[in-house]
Parts: structure tokens; C-alpha cells; sequence
């Protein structure tokens, strides 16, 4: 269908985008790009290795384009380089490590968030000037202005510090020993629930406003109201009139802020010490790893499309119209 | 002597704005019998349409009805609670809404929109045929034939109430308004602006009810598929027996197709009466203008004139007549007193000072 | 300055309306002003931040009102002092996004054509990529400080203005007031100028506000993470330094809470600022207010069906 290859070529473009900006980051900054990249192996990697490394990155003595391609070539290879921080590892292993729990954490609260939130703001819009509906917009707007990563200090101190209810960091304790076990599965849960709950606290007001504004104007269409006129049940009205059509805004509404709440997710990992990318990130930072830097913003600009196309297939399925249109 | 169906007295429909109430409709009488076909002409802003969704209490925010009684069959829908108006809703009164592409729900097929409809109403198999035959709309002089054989038939071979009977009387409706059956399973957008409009009559037909509101139906469509569907319009009235209230701007159109024309100006009614006498001996003003303002397709007719001015505000409405600003004939008396209801005829009243003489 | 078209409501004169008669624009507005001030005046009544004046770590008291931080440093005095920069960035910030976004935003929107098609597919580019890790990126590559932490706020975040802000000159140039001038011959940018701009003035403060609230929080997330100039004193780089010396695990709970509760009060104020706003201008809204107003007067609540209401005064 056109649609969908104009959406996959959409997200191919941007992920070469993302890949470009990648190489001509080091490129334009002041100074020799190698120096940058390289400073901290000094010592580390013999002068085989340095070379090895160089080319990596495309810092070859050919002219830029060669040097661009090179560079394709490594990163479609999975060659990301080496990690300083995490030295020998290369960089692709040292994300993949972390993969699994970054997705974990964000996967679960988005989902959470998302579904409690756009049946609160239903009923917010069906239920209008209840008391959701008056309570909802100024909860979540303070609820959403504090930084997710604040919010996860306070729960932190609340929940794990002063009540001791839940473990201060870290994916599972050492205790456990990692598999498909019950004890280990329900361990993993016990520290997930904190990350997950701060990030589900942060961004539930959202959905329940985009929501809500949707149904606020879905319900003003005249075909909801001639539901309304044919005499079908409130609860069909609401559902199958109302809601369905206000869910297509909303999922779209959700794409959008994909990345920016898998921004924030990742600033509550480090609050948490839970072992994702975000974690992986701040240890980068410190550390001045811009192979594992470029690594990390490379691999979540991969997943953040690929949701998003995800998504853009979940749109067609709900809305009819998109199937027809050509342009 | 049955009383007549709808019965409106003294009917007041408010707008509220935030400088205060609007008035739409301003102490309306009128009445429509069983069986019969009442058009209501007026310009934008008369409050035809607002008239349309008063009578089943669908008029949505910011509208109140702030005074007066609608008795439908027996019943003031003013005083019905929510499960009462759900009740007559579709059963007894229907409507076919203005823009059918708004009107439709756009994710949900169009077979799964009727379905809807008749599922909500079929009440489960405890109804039994007798009580779904009395259900149906129409004055006991014109029995229901080939479609209540069909709709009887239609019950025999499948349960009330269940998911195949309802496709079995969508299809049964589709036939009834000329569209083939394949396109059941068609979306609001894929279907013509005829085809949609078909549909909408399809749906308001769907419980047979007693009387049809049909808001400015053709509008939206070109002359020729105009004419098919108001040809269709009155086939069915004449076999289901059901009443029509045919709201238009198009005088011309309306007076071809109803017994009987109410013709509304700001928020009031100007005259009413049956069509014949009131394409000829109209005695209101406006009326005549309404008449004069359309072109006639027959050789030698005069040009068409159009009326002066705009149509009153209803913020700030005009002393009086409402109409006297824009009217030709008017005299002292016209911008100091509400004209009241002068009898001209049988079931023809005008309310004009004029028409007194 | 062309004359106001009919029908919209835009300018300054607006937004104090809508301080004045709605409630929650009210509440918006004392928050900002609070902190305006705090920011002007609040650093001449603190002593320097950065002086060690106690045993570190200490709660609360009357000589330190929020304690001390890991270092010995007064909490109070550090929140005092960094709501200036931060406040300054922010608002930086969130007007610099507005007028790139404008400018890209407009600009395809208007031409429309190859040209808006190519504008189109830079800032939905833009809008896909996860802005905090390209900003994390392009930081690190660049000195720490204020320069660079906006610059990366505005590439992380032009685009949504951009989006917005097209979407509106394109309703806005199918409007027939448009099409008059296109007809008279005047040139396009003075069409842009002059008639739509001025009528897309209230959309700009709203982004404007809206871009402050996204850069506060995002600059506090970035210096979070240490890309901000650690040796300053901000919002941020305070809820750094509190991780850093590793408040929680010592439950020191002085040394970010104040910090973090700012940052949500200030967001939380701009916000109530916009939807008030929205409030007073949306027709839609405002009938909606009025009808409810009059049936709650009536003892009335709004059902499903249009309400009846006893007819009190005649107004025939």
C-alpha cells in the first residue's frame, strides 16, 4: 500500500539523517575530530587498534565522501566502534546489554500510562464538568511540570528510603540468579515498580488531556449526535461513536511523544541506577565515550522510528480514510 | 377523531450566550396530523432547523427550550425524562440530518450503522411479532403491504434481536432506498453524496416510525439526484403512511412536495397553510416574496425579485412585526404590535395586520 | 499596521482579559510574576552560593531555611540565585524556538509548493528524532555552558513550532482577506507581515510560553545529567550536584525537593497562563460557560438532552 512505503521512506530518511549527523558531528567541532574521539585510548590501544578504530569512524586519509561510506559500511556491519567507558566492549555490545531493561521500563509505563490515562480522559469528556473533568487539566498540568527524574528522587526518598517498601536501584538484586524463574520475574518487578510508576505519574496527565480534548470535539459531531437521535445506549454512543473516533487523534498524539517521554525515561533510569540506556548514557557522558554516545543516540533514534512506524500501522487499522487517500 | 400527532404550543427555544439569551423560536403553535407531509420554509436563522432537533430534545449546547409543551402522540416530549426520549427516539420520531457525510460515522461501515439502530430498539426476543407490527408508524387507513409482509417474514426466518436479523433488515432498508446490498459494508467516504443521503433516509426509516424530520435533505446534492430522492421520499410516504416534515429554504421545491407550508421568519411563524392555496393566495408579505424570489422555468413568468435587506438579528429584533423593516406594505401599526393569528381559510392563517383587513 | 480583521481575537489586549476574568490565568500569572521578581530581586538578599557556610548536610533551620548541600553550601541561597539563569535561558530559549519556528514554519506554509514539501519533510525529520539524546550528542561535542545549552535546545526543539505555526498560516491563507490582498498584487512578504502574522499574535505568545515551559524543563534535565557548566549555579545544575553527593541514599531531601517543586511551579504557572487564555478566546468555550452559568442558576445540571427550563421573564 503507498501508505505505508511513504511512511517506511519517511523512516529510512530520517534514520540516515540521524547516521549523517552522526558523522559530521565530530567533523565540526574545533580541533582534529580524531583527537576528540581518541584521546582517552591513549595508552590503552595498540597502534594496529587506534588505526582499526580510525577507520570506523571513517577517519581515513581519503577524501570526505570515501570517508562517509567507509563509515556506512562499518555502522550497517554493526561495528560501532569501542567503548572507553566500558573498555574492551564494543559499543554495540555494551548497548545491547542495556537494551533490554530501557525498553522494559519505557515500553511498560508508556502502555500503562497511556491506556489508564485515555480512559480517564473518556470519561473525563463523556462525564463533562464531573468531577474528573474538573480536577483533571490543572492535576496534570502540575503532575507533567515536574521533571520526571525529580519525581523519581522524591519516590526514591518516599518509598525506598523512608518506608523501605522498595529497593533503591538496579534492575534485580544480586540475590536472585537470572532466568525464567518465578523468583527472579518477581524480583524484576519489585524493582521495576518505582521507575515505571514515576514515569506513568509524569506522563498519565497527557494522554488523559489529549484524550479528553478529542472527545470534547468528537462529541460536538453531528454523527454522535445522531447516535444520540437514533436512541442507542449512552454506553454505545460513548464507546463505539465517540471513543473510537477520538482514539485516532490520540494515537497519533502518541507517536509524536514517543521520544520525548523515552527522553525522560532515560534521566529516571539514572535516578534508579536501573542498567538502561539512559544509564549507559550519563557513565558516557562522564567519560567523554562519544563512540558509545553516537552508539546509544544512533541504536534509540533506530527504536524511536521504528515504534513510530509501528504506530502509523496501528492509524491505518483504526481510520479508514487513510486507506484511500493517495497523497 | 384521532388526535393529531404532533401538537406544538407555545414553544420557546433559547440559545444562551454569554451576553444573554438568544431566542430561536419564539411561541410557536403549530400542528402536524398523521400521514401528512408539512414543509417549513424560512431563511437561515428562522429557526426551522432548530425546530428539526427540539422535537426530540437533540438540540445540543447552548440551547434550552424555555417554555411550551410538545405533545407527541398524547405525550409533552418536554416533560420525558432521558429513558422515555429513548424510547420515542427512532421509533416514533426519526430525522434525516442535513449533511449525511457529517451524519455518518466514519470508522464504522454503513451496514453496521443501521444494524445499530435496529439492534438497539429490537428489545431482545421477548417482543413478540404482534408487538413489533403495532410498533410500526402509519395511520390505520394505510396497511403496511409488501413491507410488512417482508418485515414479518423477516422475523419468522431469523430471531428478533439477533445479528443476522438486523443484516437481514439492513439489507431490507438498502433495497427499500435503492442501493445495492454489496454496499453494506462500504464506509461514509466511499459512498456518493446521493448515496449517502439514501443512506441517511435508510436509517431514519429503520423502525417505521410515525413521523420523519427531513433537514434541508438535498442541499448538498445536484437537481437530478435531487428529484430521485424526493421522487423515492414520497413513494414511501405513500406506502409506509408516515408523516414528513420537510425542512428547506427552497419554496419553490417544498410547495411541489407537502400538503401543507409553514413558512417561518425570525424565530416566528409568518403563515401556514395547505400548499396549493399558498402558492396562489399567499398573505403574508414575506410569503409572496419568498414565491416572487424563485425562478420559475415555465415561459413568460416574471423575473425573479428578491427580497430587500437581511434577515432580522435575532439578538436585537425588530419591534412589532419582525418582518416590517424589509416589508414593501407595511404600515403604522406593523412596527408597534405583533401581528396575531388572522384566519384566511380553512387551516390557512397569517399573521400579518395587513391580512386582519 | 493593517487594521484587525473581524472576527479574531489576537494582541496584548487578550491575554490581560483573560488574567483578569479567568481564574486559572489569575493563579498563572501571580506564580510567573513571583518568580519574575525572585529572579530580579532575590539574588541582593542572599548571600554568594557558592561559599561554604556550614556542616554539610545539615536539614533545615533557622540559619539555613533549606539546609545545606553536600559541599557546605546554603540551599536556599543556591535556589535563589539559579532562578535567574534558568528563568533566563528558558525564556531564551522558548523565544528563539518561536522564531525559527516562524520563520521555516511560515515560510512553507505560505509558499507552498517544492518548497514547503522540503521544509515539511525537514521539521517532521527533526520531530521523529528523540530530542534529548541528539542534544546530549551535539553537547558533548561542543564547551559547557549557556551558549551551548541553548543552542542544542532550539535544534532539539524548533520543530514543533515549526509544525504548529504552518498549520496556521496555511488556515490562515485560504481566508478571503488573504485571497484580496494576493489579488491586489502585494508582494508576499508584505502579505506576510501584515495580514498574517498580526493575526497569528496570540498563537505566538501561546508558543512563546509553551516553549519556555519545554526549555526550563528540558535544560534542568540536561544539566541533570552534567552537560550543563557544573561550576554554575542554576536549577539544574543544583538537582546535579544533590545526585552527585548522593542526597537520597543520605536522605537529604532538602538539597533537591525545593529545586524540583520550583521548576513544576514555574511550568505549572506558564501552563495555567495559556489555557486560560484558551479559555477566555475559544467561542466554543465561552458559550459553553455561559449555558452551564445559566442552568446551574436555574438548579439545572447539563444532561443528554436538550434541557427544558421554566420560562421566568418573558422577553417577547
Amino acid at each position: 500500500m503507498r501508505y505505508i512505503l511513504k511512511r517506511l521512506g519517511f523512516y529510512l530518511l530520517a534514520g540516515w539523517v540521524a547516521l549523517t549527523l552522526n558523522f559530521f558531528l565530530p567533523r565540526l567541532m574545533p580541533g582534529d575530530p580524531a583527537t576528540a574521539l581518541f584521546a582517552r585510548f591513549r595508552g590503552m590501544l595498540g597502534p594496529e587498534a587506534l588505526d582499526a578504530l580510525r577507520e570506523t569512524f571513517g577517519l581515513t586519509d581519503a577524501p570526505l565522501i570515501m570517508q562517509y561510506f567507509t563509515y556506512l559500511g562499518h555502522v550497517l556491519q554493526g561495528d560501532l566502534g569501542i567503548s572507553v567507558a566500558y573498555f574492551p566492549s564494543p559499543v554495540l555490545d555494551v548497548i545491547q546489554g542495556g537494551l533490554v531493561w530501557t525498553v522494559l521500563l519505557a515500553g511498560s509505563a508508556l502502555i500503562i500510562s497511556f491506556v489508564i490515562g485515555s480512559l480517564l480522559g473518556v470519561a473525563a469528556a463523556w462525564w463533562r464538568f464531573g468531577r474528573i473533568d474538573s480536577l483533571a487539566p490543572p492535576l496534570s498540568a502540575l503532575l507533567g511540570a515536574f521533571p520526571y527524574f525529580w519525581l523519581a528522587m522524591v519516590a526514591l526518598y518516599i518509598f525506598g528510603f523512608k518506608f523501605g517498601w522498595f529497593p533503591l536501584g538496579h534492575a534485580y538484586s544480586d540475590a536472585v540468579t537470572p532466568g525464567f524463574n518465578a523468583a527472579f520475574i518477581a524480583d524484576v518487578a519489585r524493582h521495576a515498580v518505582l521507575p515505571v510508576g514515576t514515569v506513568v505519574i509524569a506522563t498519565i496527565g497527557g494522554w488523559l488531556l489529549t484524550m479528553r480534548n478529542t472527545m470534547v470535539m468528537v462529541l460536538g459531531m453531528d454523527y454522535v449526535n445522531l447516535a444520540r437521535a437514533k436512541g442507542l445506549s449512552p454506553s454505545r454512543v460513548a464507546l463505539r461513536y465517540a471513543a473510537r473516533n477520538a482514539l485516532i487523534p490520540s494515537v497519533t498524539g502518541f507517536g509524536m511523544a514517543l521520544g520525548f517521554v523515552l527522553g525522560g525515561s532515560l534521566l529516571t533510569e539514572i535516578v534508579f541506577s536501573y542498567p538502561g540506556q539512559g544509564y549507559l548514557l550519563v557513565q558516557a557522558v562522564r567519560s567523554q565515550d562519544y563512540a558509545l554516545m553516537q552508539g546509544i543516540f544512533l541504536i534509540i533514534t533506530l527504536a524511536v522510528l521504528g515504534a513510530n512506524f509501528i504506530v502509523d500501522l496501528v492509524s491505518l487499522w483504526l481510520d479508514p480514510r487513510i486507506r484511500e487517500t493517495t497523497s | 377523531m384521532s388526535k393529531s400527532l404532533l401538537d406544538i404550543r407555545d414553544l420557546c427555544v433559547d440559545y444562551i450566550t454569554d451576553t444573554g439569551p438568544v431566542r430561536a423560536i419564539d411561541h410557536l403553535d403549530l400542528i402536524v396530523e398523521r400521514g401528512e407531509i408539512i414543509g417549513v420554509a424560512g431563511e437561515s436563522g428562522s429557526g426551522k432547523t432548530t425546530l428539526a432537533k427540539a422535537l426530540m430534545r437533540i438540540l445540543p449546547a447552548p440551547a434550552v427550550i424555555s417554555g411550551g409543551e410538545i405533545i407527541f402522540d398524547g405525550q409533552d416530549v418536554c416533560r420525558m425524562d432521558d429513558e422515555e426520549l429513548r424510547r420515542i427516539r427512532w421509533r416514533e420520531i426519526s430525522m434525516v440530518f442535513q449533511s449525511a457525510m457529517d451524519a455518518l460515522n466514519p470508522v464504522i461501515s454503513v451496514g453496521e450503522q443501521i444494524a445499530d439502530t435496529l439492534l438497539a430498539h429490537s428489545g431482545g426476543p421477548a417482543e413478540t411479532p404482534d408487538e413489533l407490527l403495532t410498533h410500526s408508524g402509519g395511520p390505520a387507513e394505510n396497511p403496511m403491504m409488501s413491507v410488512g409482509d417482508q418485515f414479518v417474514d423477516t422475523m419468522i426466518a431469523h430471531d428478533i434481536g439477533s445479528n443476522e436479523w438486523a443484516r437481514c433488515r439492513a439489507e431490507e432498508l438498502m433495497t427499500l432506498v435503492g442501493i445495492p446490498t454489496d454496499r453494506l459494508d462500504s464506509y461514509a467516504h466511499q459512498l456518493s453524496g446521493g448515496m449517502r443521503q439514501r443512506v441517511g433516509i435508510a436509517l431514519a426509516l429503520a423502525m417505521q416510525p410515525k413521523v420523519v424530520i427531513l433537514d434541508e435533505p438535498t442541499t448538498a446534492l445536484d437537481v437530478i439526484v435531487e428529484r430521485q430522492i424526493l421522487e423515492r421520499i414520497r413513494e414511501l410516504q405513500r406506502s409506509l403512511g408516515f408523516a414528513v416534515i420537510f425542512i428547506t429554504h427552497d419554496l419553490a421545491r417544498m410547495l411541489q412536495v407537502s400538503d401543507r407550508v409553514a413558512i417561518f421568519y425570525a424565530a416566528r411563524l409568518a403563515e401556514v397553510g395547505p400548499a396549493a392555496e399558498m402558492r396562489t393566495n399567499p398573505r403574508h408579505p414575506y410569503t409572496a416574496g419568498l414565491l416572487r424570489a424563485f425562478p420559475s422555468v415555465k415561459p413568460g413568468s416574471v423575473e425573479p425579485v428578491s427580497i430587500k435587506g437581511q434577515p432580522a438579528s435575532l439578538r436585537t429584533p425588530p419591534t412589532g412585526c419582525r418582518f416590517h423593516p424589509r416589508c414593501p406594505r407595511a404600515i403604522d401599526i406593523c412596527a408597534k404590535e405583533q401581528p396575531g393569528p388572522t384566519v384566511i381559510g380553512p387551516g390557512h392563517i397569517a399573521f400579518c395586520h395587513l391580512a386582519e383587513k | 499596521m493593517t487594521a484587525k480583521r473581524p472576527g479574531t481575537i489576537s494582541g496584548l489586549s487578550a491575554w490581560i482579559d483573560a488574567v483578569r476574568h479567568d481564574k486559572r490565568a489569575a493563579v498563572g500569572a501571580g506564580i510567573i510574576v513571583f518568580f519574575i521578581l525572585l529572579a530580579l530581586f532575590g539574588p541582593l538578599l542572599v548571600g554568594d552560593p557558592n561559599d561554604l557556610v556550614g556542616v554539610p548536610l545539615q536539614p533545615p533551620s533557622a540559619q539555613h531555611l533549606l539546609g545545606t548541600t553536600g559541599q557546605g553550601q546554603d540551599v536556599f541561597a543556591q535556589l535563589v540565585v539559579g532562578t535567574r539563569t534558568s528563568l533566563l535561558i528558558g525564556f531564551s530559549v522558548g523565544l528563539t524556538v518561536v522564531l525559527v519556528g516562524a520563520l521555516i514554519g511560515v515560510t512553507a506554509g505560505y509558499a507552498g509548493g517544492r518548497v514547503d514539501g522540503l521544509l515539511s519533510l525537514l521539521f517532521n525529520v527533526f520531530l521523529v528524532i528523540p530530542g534529548l539524546p541528539l542534544a546530549i550528542v551535539i553537547a558533548a561535542y561542543l564547551p559547557s555552558g549557556p551558549l551551548t545549552l541553548g543552542f542544542v535546545l532550539v535544534i532539539a526543539g524548533w520543530a514543533w513550532n515549526a509544525r504548529v505555526l504552518r498549520a496556521q498560516t496555511l488556515a490562515l491563507r485560504n481566508r478571503d482577506f488573504v485571497a484580496a490582498s494576493v489579488v491586489a498584487g502585494e508582494s508576499g512578504w508584505r502579505i506576510v507581515t501584515a495580514e498574517i502574522l498580526p493575526n497569528m499574535t496570540s498563537l505566538l505568545v501561546s508558543q512563546v510560553i509553551g516553549g519556555t515551559v519545554y526549555a526550563i524543563g528540558a535544560q534542568v534535565g540536561l544539566e541533570f545529567l552534567g552537560l550543563g557548566d557544573v561550576s554554575a549555579v542554576t536549577w539544574g545544575t543544583n538537582l546535579y550536584w544533590a545526585q552527585n553527593d548522593s542526597a537520597l541514599l543520605t536522605g537529604a531531601w532538602w538539597t533537591f525537593a525545593p529545586t524540583g517543586l520550583c521548576v513544576a511551579l514555574v511550568g505549572f504557572g506558564l501552563t495555567m497562563l495559556n489555557s486560560g487564555f484558551d479559555e477566555i478566546t475559544n467561542p466554543r468555550l465561552r458559550l459553553e460557560r455561559a449555558w452551564r452559568a445559566y442552568l446551574t442558576a436555574r438548579n439545572q445540571r447539563p444532561g443528554r438532552s436538550t434541557p427544558v427550563v421554566a420560562m421566568g421573564d418573558d422577553n417577547v
